[in-house]
């Protein structure tokens, strides 16, 4: 990768990582839950980015990225602890109608449009409820489009375990959304 | 494939990961499991839907403008490259000449993926959500759904009209583990469904090629698949429908 200068060395690093702000900022959100600290995060990921990236070598910009703001964030931001435990939707657990079923949430229409009807915050919160583990798994497949590989890469740990955690953070993100819409009476009937 | 056995793989199957073999075999038993079509199905919608809201959160307002602000103000700590010395140049040369040579063998020895692999990843989405509308992620008119692609894919999404059929709506899908834009059509006279996808494909991108001589005919079980590019996306036709009627649509679409 040629820059000549510090003009065309900045030019470069801000055409190729800037237009993954918008993923980062959302990453940075759902690992601190709340705006100030993804802020902060973030800016903190591009500075690093930025010093590191006269070692980049025709890597995946995304993925590497996204590696700098997890590990970002695992190194300043966990340790110290600057986010919130408790949330405004609770971390409910599945009740046991929901063991052991095939998990159909919504087997008709109107069902779908209850859970449709949920709020952008609701769902936010019930993915920001999930374990560690699980939440970035989940954030980085279901909406960055990662493959199981690069999640691997990312989260430095063997692709049967990306899959096992992803499918659990899946199962338990569903359940929550679907617990949730119940109880506050957006679905009146347990799932078939 | 029984049923025990289809049960664990369905997750990835929807993620796309099976190797082609193992996706046929699944794909045989979802057309024969309705306990699996209906697992299937609301984990492609909960997918959705769940992506579609947590997709909403965006970076404030002028937070790029106070990050480049903070890069203006660092220096990279990282030596930028400079030019080498005369003594240097041999020493580039050869490490360029190695390198080429590596690129070219990882070439030979890895080269792209089968064309059957292709023909699997076309036909799914078609065999997933082609034939259920509340799969759908965007219907209305031809200008709404275009202008809904037109900020979630990064090539041109055209919206044909196809002699016969109606248009249903979309989707977001995957291809190539890459996003893809799946378009259904119903003609309702014989109660068929037809997809079409555009999606991004270097084994079909051949620019100097006319239309005409560049379809590719595909099967997939009993699914007919036609592919072709132009050059800049490639689009491919995928229905229940023999080879000839879906090459004339490619061909009308390729003259308008």
């Amino acid at each position: 990768m040629l820059h000549r200068g510090k003009t065309d060395y900045t030019q470069q690093f801000e055409e190729l990582a800037l237009p993954y702000l918008n993923m980062i900022y959302r990453t940075a959100y759902y690992l601190t839950r709340t705006t100030a600290e993804a802020e902060d995060l973030t800016q903190e990921t591009y500075l690093k980015a930025y010093r590191a990236f006269g070692n980049l070598r025709g890597q995946n910009v995304k993925a590497w990225l996204f590696a700098i703001v997890r590990n970002t964030y695992l190194d300043q931001y966990r340790r110290q602890q600057r986010y919130p435990v408790t949330l405004e939707i609770e971390a409910l657990e599945p009740s046991s109608n929901h063991r052991g079923q095939v998990a159909v949430l919504w087997a008709d229409s109107a069902e779908e449009q209850l859970l449709a009807g949920l709020p952008d915050e609701v769902v936010q919160r019930a993915l920001a409820n999930l374990p560690e583990e699980w939440r970035l798994i989940v954030l980085l497949a279901d909406v960055e489009d990662f493959s199981y590989q690069e999640i691997a890469d990312i989260v430095q740990i063997p692709m049967g375990t990306v899959m096992s955690r992803l499918h659990r953070g899946r199962k338990r993100l569903y359940e929550q959304l679907h617990s949730y819409a119940h109880t506050r009476g957006y679905i009146t009937e347990g799932y078939r | 494939m029984k049923h025990p056995t289809a049960w664990p793989l369905l997750d990835r199957f929807l993620d796309g990961v099976l190797d082609s073999e193992t996706r046929w075999a699944v794909a045989a038993h979802l057309a024969e499991c309705p306990t699996c079509q209906a697992y299937l199905a609301e984990q492609a919608r909960m997918r959705a839907f769940v992506r579609g809201r947590l997709s909403r959160v965006t970076a404030p307002e002028g937070l790029a403008g106070r990050i480049q602000t903070r890069l203006r103000e660092g220096k990279p700590r990282q030596a930028m490259f400079h030019w080498p010395r005369l003594w240097q140049i041999p020493l580039v040369a050869t490490s360029l000449a190695l390198l080429l040579l590596l690129v070219l063998g990882w070439w030979l020895l890895f080269p792209s993926p089968p064309s059957s692999d292709l023909m699997a990843e076309l036909a799914t989405p078609h065999l997933l959500f082609a034939q259920d509308d509340n799969l759908l992620e965007i219907a209305g008119t031809q200008m709404a759904i275009q202008s809904w692609f037109q900020d979630k894919v990064s090539f041109p999404v055209m919206i044909p009209d196809l002699p016969e059929y109606t248009l249903q709506g979309g989707r977001l899908v995957a291809v190539n583990r890459r996003r893809a834009v799946q378009l259904i059509y119903e003609n309702e006279r014989v109660k068929q469904y037809l997809s079409l996808l555009y999606f991004e494909s270097p084994l079909l991108q051949q620019s100097s090629l006319k239309p005409a001589s560049s379809f590719k005919v595909g099967q997939y079980g009993n699914i007919t698949i036609v592919s072709w590019s132009d050059g800049q996306t490639s689009m491919a036709l995928v229905a229940n429908r023999s080879a000839d009627h879906l090459l004339r649509l490619a061909e009308q679409m390729g003259n308008k």
